[in-house]
This record gives C-alpha cells, structure tokens and sequence, in this order.
C-alpha cells in the first residue's frame, strides 16, 4: 500500500546527502514535492456494478485504471507525474466490500478495507490469520482507506495479504468482457507489480475455504518498525498433523517479500509432509525454505539477511502452528 | 474540469467550485483556507494530512475530495468550541506534546478518534492508535503523555 513508495526515495537521498561538496548550492534531495505533479485524469466514472467497469474499461483500451482506495495509485501517480484518461472508481458498488461465510467457503468483496478484514468476526473465527496480516497493513489510516483488491491487485511482493492467502489457497474472481474466470491466487501474481488481469478485467472476489478445524495457521511479519513498513519478510503457515505419532499431514508455507511475487515454499512442504515434527526435521524444512527464496537487497535489508530470515521466520511459524494444535481439544 | 463540490466541514456546509481532481487535502487548504491540515509526505506514510471523516482518521492527501460528498469532515480548526480548545489540545500545549507542531493537528484528530471510540485506552492501544502519525521531532513520550492525560480526567469527573 502506499506506505512503501517514498521510503525508498528518502534513504537513498540521505545516503547521497552525505558525499555531497561543502559551499556547493543544492536543493535538499529530500523533497522531491516540486517535481511531482498532479494527478491527472480526463474523467472519473463512479461505477455501479462490475459489469458497468469492464464496459468503460473495455472502451478505453488500457487508457483508463481502476481505482479502489488511492493509496498506492494516487500515490504513483504523484512520483512518476503519470496521467490516465480515466477512472473507474469501483468502491461504490454495492456488495464488493463484504464478507460473507457460505457453505464452508468464505468470499471476500474486493473492497473490503484492511480494517474490515480485521475487524470481521468471519475472519477472526475462521481464518484468523488473514485478520492477524491486515491488522498489520500500513498504518491505521492506511487500514481504513485502502482494499483487498489493491493490496493484490497491485502486485507487490510484499503484499502482507499475500502470504495467508496462498496458503488457504484463495482464488481470484475475475470480472471481464467474456464473462467471469477463477484464477488460483499462486498463479495470479506474474510478476512485481504484474498480474493476469488484463486492463479490462476487475478483480471482484477472493474466495478461501474455511479453516479446517484439526488444523492452525499463523501469519508473521517483519519489518524495520512496527508501523508504516513494508515487510523485510513475511512468512504464513497452515498446519495439520497427526495427534498421535506427530506426523505432519498438511503443511503449507506463504512467503512474502523475497522472490519477484509472493510465493509457496514447495519443496519445503514436500519435504515436510508425512515426517515427524521434531526439532530436526522442523528446521531442515526451513532450510529448505530457505533456498527457495529469491531475495534481492535493497534500502530495506541485503539478501543475505532476508534469506537468513526467512529460516528463522518459517521455523517459529511453524512452532507456533504447533502450539496452537497443543492447545486445541479436536 | 471544475465543478461544484458540497462539503460538510467542521459542522458547516460549504458550496465550493473547484477542480475535481483535488485531494481533500487541497481543497481544505486552498479553497477553503484551513491551513491547520499539514502537507507532509503528500504520499499516505506521515498522517501530517489527518482529518476525521465522519469520526474515523483518514488520509486528506489521498482523498479525493467528490468521495466525501454528504460526509462529516472533521479538521484541527473544528475541534475549539466557543473559543475554548478542546481538553485534547490543552493537554498537548500544557503537556509540551508540540514541538515543531506540523504533525500536531494528525496527531490530535487520530487521538481524538481513539477516544471517540474507547475513553479509556491502554497506553499501548494509544501508541498503536497514533503509530501513522509521525512526529520527526520524535516527542512520542509527552505526545502519549498527553493523550493519556486526558482519559484520567474524564475518568475522574
């Protein structure tokens, strides 16, 4: 969400600051304000159903964007002084901000703010670690604007809705021309910033099972500070074994910020499954985990730390996953 | 493009022609002249910008002011009634909770919206509460202080 952008700018600018000439006049690269401009667009379509969107956007041919709460868009457009000939705000149609539970599935509108993730006591009951990962998302303010939709919709690799998402394997809900078309969450994401839609397409809805109720999930997020950060790395957890021999019958692994999308540590779940849960096999899962992030350095934090903590990350996720099963009567 | 825009501010309906691009922000400081909302990052990461609309903290800056048609805008100049500051923003001046004071109308309105919603916060839900709204002065301790301050005297009276 919008929190991310200018951070970089700023540390990368005061780290310049410090080489710079004495008696030279330079304006103070901190603020980037008077290069900005304004955000700009021709029209602003207020729509009232999905189908109303796609028409607007199927017209325009990629010359218009969608907008649900602004903060990373409005953001972007500011920096990079971008200007689009439309658009189409899809926060007023009605129903695309719920969060309903049927038929052990639960759907969650694409507008629902973070706040409303944290708050709904569908989540909290039945997929409490998603409530956990929005409840940490920018900052109170941020919470209250921003959406579902947006967090994924903008394809960061840190999307802190990423990570327990993958792990109850969600699907996408995709309004387009032709119809409508589910895409499973862990091929949505194509790339940084990239996903499948294609410029005329919205996401409408999320859809996750329930959480079984042998099983636990955790979602853990690190970060440089508690608020208003992108994560270093994200880590999310879903667990079920076996009471008696502890063996591990279902395991899956969501990380964020170390790969180019927010990814599943595969090789780490095969490892995982079927074995014991002991100290030694929990740890070489995480190893495992280790080696299939892709982490680059940044102003945030070296690769090596990130993929370092990406193992210390799976393995307490892991470990609370499995405290939580203990304190369960199944 | 200009249009006219209907705003509910501080309790008082305004009719305002303007360009229907403009942030809440914008319109709140140049149209309407309440300078009280701060320009920060201009980004959604400082909480400088902070207004309450209708009772929750909301980012001005990334607000388009045609979305907030109908809604309860509250900014820093609305919260002094009859010429008297409201307790929150007495305990900031008596508390020393304002240095520089940019982040200080953000920070009054979020801590005004916390204790709207619980009068009675924990310091760690006040911390929590106001962990968008930076202060660069980095006097968190009194600005905490001074939140807390007036959650005892309502208890008391």
């Amino acid at each position: 969400m919008g929190v991310g952008w200018p951070r970089n700018d700023v540390s990368q600018a005061v780290l310049k600051r410090k080489t710079f000439q004495k008696g030279k006049v330079m304006r103070d690269p901190v603020s980037k304000s008077h290069l900005w401009k304004k955000p700009c667009w021709e029209k602003y379509f207020r729509v009232k159903t999905p189908g109303e969107a796609v028409q607007i956007l199927e017209e325009l041919q990629g010359e218009s964007r969608v907008i649900a709460g602004g903060t990373d868009l409005l953001a972007r457009m500011r920096q990079e002084g971008f200007g689009v000939k439309a658009l189409v705000d899809i926060t007023c149609i009605p129903g695309l901000g719920e969060i309903r539970s049927e038929d052990g599935l639960i759907r969650l509108g694409a507008v629902a703010t973070p706040k409303d993730l944290s708050q709904s006591s569908v989540l909290r009951e039945k997929a409490f670690c998603l409530a956990q990962a929005a409840s940490q998302i920018g900052t109170p303010q941020i919470r209250n604007l921003g959406t579902l939709g947006g967090n994924l919709c903008n394809a960061s690799p840190a999307a802190d809705l990423a990570p327990p998402l993958l792990i109850f394997e969600a699907k996408a809900k995709i309004a387009g021309g032709k119809g409508e078309r589910e895409v499973p969450l862990d091929s949505f994401f194509t790339g940084p910033g990239q996903t499948v839609l294609n410029p005329s397409e919205i996401l409408k809805e999320i859809i996750i099972p329930e959480l079984r109720l042998d099983a636990s999930a955790t979602f853990l997020k690190l970060g440089r500070r508690k608020a208003a950060d992108l994560a270093l790395v994200s880590v999310a957890v879903l667990l079920a074994m076996d009471r008696k021999e502890r063996t591990c019958q279902l395991i899956r692994i969501g990380l964020g910020s170390v790969a180019p999308t927010p990814i599943r540590a595969k090789q780490a779940e095969a490892f995982l499954i079927g074995r014991r849960l002991d100290d030694r096999s929990i740890q070489e899962a995480a190893q495992s985990a280790m080696r299939e992030s892709q982490p680059i350095s940044d102003v945030r934090a070296s690769s090596q730390y990130r993929r370092e903590m990406v193992g210390v990350m799976v393995e307490r996720a892991i470990r609370k996953c499995l405290e939580q099963l203990e304190g369960k009567d199944v | 493009m200009k249009r006219i825009l209907k705003l509910h501010v501080n309790g008082e309906d305004f009719e305002i022609l303007t360009e229907i691009h403009k942030t809440l922000l914008e319109v709140l400081r140049e149209d309407l002249g309440l300078t009280g909302t701060k320009r920060g990052c201009d980004l959604g990461t400082c909480g400088a910008c902070t207004v309450l609309i209708d009772g929750k903290p909301h980012l001005s800056c990334l607000t388009l002011t045609a979305d907030v048609q109908g809604k309860k805008i509250t900014t820093i100049e609305g919260l002094a009634q009859d010429g008297q500051l409201h307790p929150l923003q007495k305990a900031f001046a008596e508390k020393g909770a304002i240095q520089c004071g940019f982040c200080t109308p953000g920070m009054i309105l979020t801590a005004k919206a916390l204790l709207d919603e619980d009068p009675h916060p924990s310091e760690e839900k006040v911390k929590k509460a106001i962990s968008g709204n930076l202060c660069r002065c980095t006097g968190y301790v009194k600005i905490v202080d001074a939140i807390l301050s007036v959650t005892d005297k309502s208890s008391e009276s």
